[in-house]
């Protein structure tokens, strides 16, 4: 999301879609749903036009489906669901973000910061 | 040598900059000429290819001139002289900055993995072996 780019501290440049495929195999959600479900995994400045560019993209790839909510009312009536393709990329991600994990702790360790990080 | 990170998705899941810090910290351990810094990157999850070094020298330059690092030619007794960086105080107060800041971004990820690992153990094998 583009209000997490101001954010001070450096995320990786596509963190959004990896929690975004997390949230929605967990769930299927509206976009409201979702930024409302993405604050606990830091996301804190709401900005769905962020959100909502990156569900298009991730539509676009195929790792999620949109479909349009009959039962549903108001204007967000869109329902997002993970595909498989998404579900593969979610298990690809995890296991780079374990990876970065293990370069920070690296990093933090011979910084002399590794005391402050809870592991 | 072009730097590629070890995960498959190269740039995409590293911090933004990440490099940056990396290399203020190698030097704050001691001082060095580019091709050290090329191989002590490796335990930050950084690997080489053998032919472009030009991310490493761009990134050691911008450095240079945001006067955080410092280099001068080392004459050699064999071969070419060769620049060799060092760290300046301001680079040691950006690195220890950049430290604080990289705190948070391992909490965020950390959060991000916990509820993966909730999840894929919740959802059990089928799903672990769907993810192989």
């Amino acid at each position: 999301m583009s209000a997490d780019d101001r954010a001070p501290w450096p995320l990786p440049r596509n963190f959004l879609r990896p929690c975004v495929l997390l949230l929605l195999r967990e769930e299927s959600a509206h976009g409201y749903d979702l930024l409302q479900r993405l604050r606990p995994l830091g996301f804190v400045r709401d900005d769905p036009g962020g959100l909502y560019r990156a569900l298009r993209a991730l539509e676009q790839d195929g790792l999620v489906r949109s479909s349009w909510d009959e039962s549903g009312s108001g204007p967000d009536r869109r329902v997002y669901r993970v595909t498989r393709a998404g579900l593969e990329e979610l298990h690809r991600s995890a296991r780079s973000l374990a990876n970065v994990r293990e370069a920070l702790d690296a990093f933090l360790d011979r910084t002399g910061e590794a005391r402050r990080t809870h592991r | 040598m072009h730097l590629v990170s070890l995960t498959p998705e190269p740039a995409a899941l590293t911090p933004r900059s990440f490099l940056r810090p990396c290399l203020l910290l190698l030097l704050r351990e001691e001082p060095a000429h580019g091709y050290d810094l090329l191989e002590r990157l490796g335990p930050f999850g950084w690997t080489f290819s053998a032919s472009d070094p030009g991310r490493l020298y761009r990134t050691l330059r911008r450095l240079e001139e945001e006067g955080l690092v410092h280099s001068y030619w080392e004459p050699s007794s064999e071969g070419p002289s060769r620049r060799v960086y060092h760290i300046t105080r301001a680079g040691m107060e950006e690195l220890q900055g950049s430290a604080n800041a990289l705190i948070e971004t391992r909490r965020r990820i950390q959060v991000l993995l916990s509820r993966y690992q909730e999840f894929v153990s919740l959802s059990g094998g089928l799903e672990r072996s769907r993810a192989r």
